[in-house]
Order: C-alpha cells, then structure tokens, then sequence
C-alpha cells in the first residue's frame, strides 16, 4: 500500500521536503514506516529526535496500523507560544 | 481560525469585550525576545502544521474551558518570520471571576507548547540557526533547548 508521510521543521529541512510517498506492506504500522523513512540517509543525523505521530491531523501511537493512503505526519518536539 | 501569517493586532485583540456573564479576563501575549541560553536572537521563523494546529488549539480551548469553568477563550498564533519584539502568540481567558480567568490563560498557553505542532526556528547574529525544542519537566513546565544534530 501507498502512504504519504509529512515533514516539519528540523526534519523538513534535512530531507529537503515536506512529504515523501512511502511504499509499505499491507497492515504495516507506524512503526514500520518511521523505520524506514528514518532510515533515508539525509535523515541520519536526526535518528535521536524524540517523534510523535499524527494520522489524518490525530495523534497515534507507533503501533497503530496504517490504511492505504494515510497521510503520517513525523512530529518533532514542537515549540509554539 | 487561530493561526496567521498576519501581524497580530493586540489592541483590536483586547479591544473585544467577553459576554456580559463574564467578570474576569486574562491575557497572555508571547513575544520575540533578543536572547535564547546566551545567545542573541536576530529573528524567528515559526513553521505549523496548520489543519491540525487549528483542531489540536480547539480540542484545547473546550479541554480548558471544562477543566477551569472559564467561559470564554480565544487564542491567535502568528507563524512565518517574525523579528524580536513582535508578537507570536495572544490569548485571551475570561470567566465569572478571576480565578477561572487566569487558570485557563495559563493552561491553554502550557498545552499550546507541549501539543500543538508549531515549531520555532531561531536565527542568530551570526546567521546560525537552531530549532527549539520544548518538552515538559517535573514540573510540567515545557523547557525549551535548543536541539542540533
């Protein structure tokens, strides 16, 4: 199945976009796709970045299991305010 | 909408009277300051993933208002370039009384910087620049560091 993943801050900058479409088994979870997105060499250098993940604008936990087209949003610390 | 890429107008802001069964209003306003651990700030860029920023913001203000009694709350965050003395972030608390006023301020202003996906770039004087980051201690205060790799 075909997802798309979103980039922020550090991250957008180090892999030089915002997004990536990410080829994945069927019933893959988040887990298995923030393996293999940070497996990207430009992303090497942020391996111990604490994420969070958002499916479709919601949090989720790493295990959550993905559906076909889901947009997966890797999300750095945040800083507002 | 909370989020703008627009100057926010904080007399215009403060300027909106609550409904007439609220006594108290707080206020909070978040600036650019010059200086972050040692160093000097020339400006910030503030990146958000917006469609979420708005529902994470929203799910905060209803969280809030139940948890604190408040009966109003409003918040607006600035993203894009900013330069020091600017304002990045105004929010407005009102409620019966000045407890419930100054509660809620202080909660959704803590939420915002642990929950919401807005992300802050400082540039400095020397043109180097770091993304802050925010993460809550013992206190469940965010600290904010700055985070390189």
């Amino acid at each position: 199945m075909k997802i798309e993943v979103l980039f922020f801050a550090q991250l957008k900058e180090a892999y030089g976009s915002g997004h990536m479409s990410l080829e994945l088994p069927s019933e893959a979870k988040v887990s298995d796709a923030v393996h293999k997105v940070m497996g990207e060499v430009a992303l090497h250098g942020w391996s111990g970045l604490p994420l969070r993940y958002a499916i479709n604008e919601e949090f989720i936990s790493a295990d959550t299991t993905l559906r076909p087209n889901d947009r997966l949003a890797l999300l750095s610390p945040v800083a507002g305010g | 909408m909370f989020i703008t890429d627009q100057p926010i107008d904080l007399n215009a802001y403060i300027g909106v009277a609550p409904g007439r069964n609220c006594g108290g209003s707080a206020f909070f306003v978040g600036r650019v300051r010059d200086h972050h651990e040692g160093k000097r700030v020339r400006r910030l860029f503030y990146e958000c993933y917006q469609p979420m920023a708005e529902k994470e913001i929203q799910k905060i203000i209803e969280s809030v208002i139940v948890t604190t009694g408040a009966k109003e709350i409003r918040v607006v965050h600035r993203v894009g370039w900013l330069e020091v003395g600017d304002t990045a972030v105004a929010i407005s608390a009102s409620g019966s009384h000045r407890k419930e006023a100054f509660d809620a301020c202080r909660q959704v202003i803590d939420r915002i910087k642990e929950d919401v996906p807005i992300w802050k770039k400082e540039v400095y004087e020397d043109e180097t620049h770091d993304w802050v980051v925010c993460q809550p201690n013992q206190k469940e205060m965010p600290v904010c560091q700055q985070h390189r790799n």
